[in-house]
C-alpha cells in the first residue's frame, strides 16, 4: 500500500457508523412487512419494444400528446391487470387504504413494468423486473409549465439500468432525460412518461419542455347564486373541476364587482397557473366562466353596447415575478400604457380599453436595470 | 440468525467509510448503510450463506445511495447538499474534498478499494465493470489525487 492509499484511509478512518444492531434489527423488522415481494421470473422478454397500458385514466388531464400510443394484446392487458391486483394488495399492506387510481406502464424489455397509483396526494409506484416487484412513493409536482428543469422522482435504480417515471406535467409535450453525455426522450402515453435510463451516468435532471402554451376554459350553470367572495371562490372550484388541469388549489390574487350582476376573481395556483373566474349571478340561476392558462391571461371582462360610447373592460393577469420586478406596464396597440399593480408577487392590471384597441405586450422593469417584455394572447 | 450480529459490528464501519467516501451527504450514506444492513438481517439465511456477505452489503448499499442520489437530485436540483466536515484536520479535510471531486465512477472504485478494502474483482462485480476496468480507474484516480495534493505538502 503506498503512501497516498494510506492516507486515503487515514481520511476516512475515523468514521464510525453508530447505528446499534436492535436498530438494525427494527429496520429489518419494518422491511419485512414492507419490502419487495418476489415474484417467480417470468422468463426474459427480449422484445425490444415499449406497450403502454391504461387500466383507468389518471384524472381528466390530457395535455397535447405527441407520442405514439402502441396496441395492447389481450395477453398483456391480463399481466397487467394480475400486477396491477398485486401491487395494490402489497400497498394496501403497507397502509395506503385509500388508493383510487391506477396507471400502468409496460416497458416490455427485459420484462420490466411500472404501475402508479394515486391516493389523491402522494404516488406509489411498482416497479416490476424480472426479479420481483418493488414498491415506492412519491410526491406529485405540477411545475411551471414553461421550458426548464423541473422536479419530479424516479423509482429506484437496478443493475445498469434506472426506471424513470413520473407525471407529466399539463401542457407539456415533451420531457427528456438529460445526463453528462447527452439527451434521452422520456416516452409518455400523456399523462405520465417514463422510460430506462442509465444507471452508471451521472444524471442531472429531467427537463420538461412546452412547444406550446395552454388556455383552458369550463363554463358551469347552476342553480341559485353566489354572492359572497367564498361562495364565488367555491363556484370556481367547482368549474375547475369540469377541466382538465390537475388538481392544483386556485388562491384568491384580487377581485372587482364588473357590475351589479357580474364579479372578477383573479386567481393563481400551483406551477405558474393563473386564471380568471367571472361569476355572473342572473335571476334564478348562476354562470361561472373559468379560465386557466400557464401563460399570462389577457381577459375582456365585459362588454357593454350603447349607441354612442361601447366599453371592453379587460384584465391582463401576469405571472409571478422575480423579486426583483420593479414595475410595469401593460402596453395597448394604440401606445396607450396602462400601469402594472404588484399584488402578492402577481402583476395585474385592469383597464378599459377604447373600441377597436387591443392589449400588445407587457413590460416589466426589473430593480436590477433590465427589463423584460411578455406577449400578450389577442383577445376580443 | 447466527453471526448476523459479529458480521454487523465487524464491518458496519468499513461499511460506512466507503459509502461515504462515495459521495453523497453523511446522512444518505448512515441511512443506505442502515438500508443494507436491514436487508442483510432481514435475509440473513440467504444472505449469511452468500460467498461474500460484505460485498453483497456493500452492492445493496450504493444501489439504495444511487436510489436516493436520484430522488433527491430530482427534488433538490441546483441545490448543493452541504457536507459536514467532523475532522479537524486539515490534510484529511482537503482529501475527502479532493475525493467528493472525482469522476463518480473513480470516486466508487477507490471507495470499494481502498476504503472498504475489496478485491478488483469483488469491485467490478459491485459496479457491473472488469476488474481490469477497475484497476484502470484507480490508477487515473490516484494519479489525479496525486497531483492535486501536491500543494498540500503532504510527506
Amino acid at each position: 500500500m503506498n503512501q497516498l492509499e494510506a492516507l486515503l484511509r487515514d481520511a476516512f478512518g475515523e468514521e464510525r457508523f453508530t447505528m446499534t444492531v436492535h436498530e438494525i434489527e427494527a429496520r429489518a423488522h419494518k422491511a419485512r412487512r414492507r419490502r419487495t415481494v418476489m415474484l417467480a421470473a417470468a422468463g426474459s422478454l427480449a422484445v425490444a419494444m415499449i406497450v403502454i397500458y391504461v387500466v383507468v385514466p389518471w384524472g381528466q388531464a390530457k395535455p397535447p400528446v405527441t407520442w405514439p400510443m402502441p396496441s395492447v394484446t389481450a395477453t398483456q392487458s391480463a399481466r397487467n391487470l394480475s400486477r396491477v391486483n398485486e401491487c395494490r394488495e402489497q400497498l394496501i399492506k403497507d397502509g395506503q387504504s385509500s388508493l383510487q387510481n391506477v396507471q400502468s406502464v409496460e416497458l416490455i424489455d427485459n420484462g420490466e413494468a411500472a404501475y402508479i397509483f394515486s391516493d389523491g396526494n402522494a404516488r406509489y409506484v411498482c416497479r416490476f423486473t424480472d426479479r420481483g416487484f418493488t414498491t415506492s412513493s412519491a410526491e406529485p409536482h405540477l411545475v411551471t409549465p414553461l421550458s426548464r428543469t423541473i422536479p419530479e422522482y424516479v423509482v429506484e435504480s437496478g443493475g445498469d439500468r434506472g426506471l424513470i417515471v413520473g407525471p407529466v406535467p399539463y401542457g407539456m409535450r415533451r420531457i427528456d432525460y438529460f445526463n453528462e453525455t447527452g439527451t434521452i426522450q422520456l416516452a409518455s402515453n400523456g399523462t405520465i412518461f417514463y422510460g430506462l435510463v442509465p444507471a452508471s451516468e451521472d444524471f442531472l435532471g429531467v427537463k420538461a419542455i412546452a412547444d406550446e402554451v395552454f388556455t383552458a376554459r369550463a363554463v358551469l350553470t347552476q342553480d341559485g347564486s353566489a354572492t359572497t367572495r367564498v361562495a364565488q371562490q367555491s363556484a370556481c372550484r367547482a368549474a375547475q373541476t369540469r377541466m382538465p388541469i390537475p388538481g392544483t388549489e386556485l388562491t384568491l390574487l384580487d377581485s372587482r364587482e364588473a357590475d351589479n350582476q357580474t364579479s372578477v376573481l383573479l386567481l393563481a395556483g400551483t406551477g405558474g397557473l393563473l386564471a380568471v373566474c367571472k361569476v355572473f349571478n342572473g335571476v334564478a340561476k348562476m354562470q361561472v366562466e373559468l379560465t386557466v392558462a400557464n401563460h399570462p391571461i389577457y381577459e375582456s371582462l365585459l362588454e357593454r353596447k350603447d349607441t354612442t360610447s361601447p366599453v371592453h373592460r379587460a384584465v391582463a393577469l401576469v405571472q409571478r415575478f422575480r423579486g426583483d420586478a420593479g414595475k410595469g406596464r401593460v402596453v395597448l396597440s394604440n401606445g396607450q400604457k396602462v400601469p402594472l399593480i404588484f399584488a402578492n408577487g402577481y402583476a395585474i392590471a385592469w383597464f378599459d380599453r377604447p373600441e377597436g384597441v387591443e392589449a400588445d405586450h407587457i413590460e416589466v422593469d426589473m430593480s436590477s436595470g433590465g427589463h423584460a417584455d411578455y406577449p400578450l394572447p389577442l383577445r376580443g | 440468525m447466527d453471526g448476523f450480529v459479529e458480521f454487523y459490528l465487524a464491518t458496519r464501519d468499513a461499511a460506512f467509510r466507503a459509502v461515504l467516501a462515495a459521495g453523497g451527504s453523511r446522512a444518505f450514506a448512515e441511512d443506505a448503510v442502515a438500508e443494507a444492513y436491514a436487508r442483510a438481517c432481514a435475509r440473513w439465511s440467504v444472505v449469511g450463506a452468500h460467498p461474500d456477505p460484505f460485498a453483497w452489503v456493500m452492492r445493496t448499499a450504493f444501489n439504495w445511495q444511487r436510489s436516493w442520489w436520484r430522488r433527491t437530485r430530482l427534488e433538490s436540483l441546483g441545490v448543493a447538499v452541504p457536507e459536514k466536515a467532523s475532522e479537524p484536520e486539515a490534510v484529511n479535510t482537503k482529501l475527502r474534498e479532493l475525493v467528493r471531486r472525482l469522476p463518480r465512477r473513480q470516486r466508487d472504485v477507490v471507495a470499494l478499494r481502498l476504503i472498504a478494502d475489496l478485491s478488483a474483482e469483488q469491485t467490478g462485480e459491485i459496479l457491473g465493470i472488469s476488474a481490469a476496468t477497475v484497476h484502470v480507474h484507480l490508477h487515473r484516480a490516484l494519479s489525479t489525487l496525486r497531483k492535486q495534493i501536491q500543494p498540500l505538502e503532504v510527506p
